[in-house]
């Protein structure tokens, strides 16, 4: 069976160190990283992930307005995107899912919460 | 618990390794700042911050994020007892207080010395968690230890090292 590849998008640079150390420690999923919207769009044309981790606040185009390009694209509209912010309000949670996520993640994210959601997309 | 996975043990906690790995790549002060900042709120959950740099005995408030800059211009702004112990290199934590969750409570304070060539060369103040966060367990605190020892040689090891 093919490697399952998770794409990860932030503007921080810490929390892709974080979101890569957590995959490579505890499950067998390849990573591949876009550190804003516009480029998280076009790396999941590029690259065909099979699941988004997607921070919501970030420069240019935020997680927000990709989510909602991901679900326009018929390339990218069946991929499962978590959307993973500080913001945790509730206002902030149905934007999420009126963008097309399919879950909302809080930070500071805890790594057995977010290994146990991966895998209940993806498998172990 | 916050970032531990299953069967991951203190070593291997993935925040200690990418804050370890942030600060260490960090290129410029400006950089390193830029990764307290991420550490901080991405990491710790905390979203007011300050530094305070020690010189020649006083405290000017060196760079922040959310505070009230006019209102915390100086460590003695926060009237802290324990703050001589913060001095000498000592980690004081003010947990939030009372039940429930943290915006019922009184604000967590944390004072982090930040430690370089021995001594302690500035103050990280965290004063606010996020509503989701409610307290620093011993993993947050591990963290902030890992802070206390590693950012002042990416703050202020490059800019010591060039004015030498």
């Amino acid at each position: 069976m093919a490697e399952k590849k998770v794409l990860l998008v932030d503007d921080s640079k810490t929390a892709l160190m974080m979101g890569r150390a957590i995959l490579e420690q505890h499950t067998k999923y390849a990573c591949v990283t876009a550190m804003d919207g516009r480029e998280a769009v076009a790396k999941a044309n590029e690259e065909h992930p099979d699941l988004v981790l997607m921070d919501v606040v970030m420069p240019g185009m935020n997680g927000f307005e990709a989510c909602k390009k991901m679900r326009e694209q018929a390339s990218t509209r069946e991929i499962p995107i978590v959307l993973l912010t500080t913001r945790g309000e509730e206002e902030y949670m149905e934007a999420g899912f009126q963008s097309g996520c399919n879950d909302y993640l809080t930070k500071p994210v805890n790594g057995e919460e977010l290994v146990k959601l991966l895998q209940s997309y993806l498998g172990e | 618990m916050t970032a531990s996975a299953p069967g991951m043990s203190q070593g291997e906690d993935p925040r200690l390794k990418a804050a370890q790995k942030r600060l260490r790549e960090s290129v410029s002060e400006a950089d390193a700042l830029e990764a307290i900042r991420e550490i901080v709120t991405n990491l710790l959950g905390c979203e007011e911050i300050g530094l305070f740099k020690l010189e020649q005995g006083r405290s000017g408030l060196h760079w922040s994020f959310g505070i009230d800059a006019n209102r915390h211009g100086t460590l003695d702004a926060f009237q802290e007892s324990d703050l001589e112990r913060v001095l000498q290199g000592e980690l004081h934590v003010v947990q939030a207080s009372g039940e429930g969750r943290q915006r019922e409570k009184g604000p967590i304070r944390v004072f982090v010395p930040i430690r370089f060539d021995g001594r302690t060369a500035a103050v990280l103040v965290m004063l606010k968690l996020l509503p989701q966060k409610i307290d620093f367990d011993e993993a947050d605190l591990r963290l902030v230890k890992l802070l206390s020892n590693e950012a002042g040689r990416a703050l202020f090891g490059r800019s010591e090292k060039a004015d030498a």
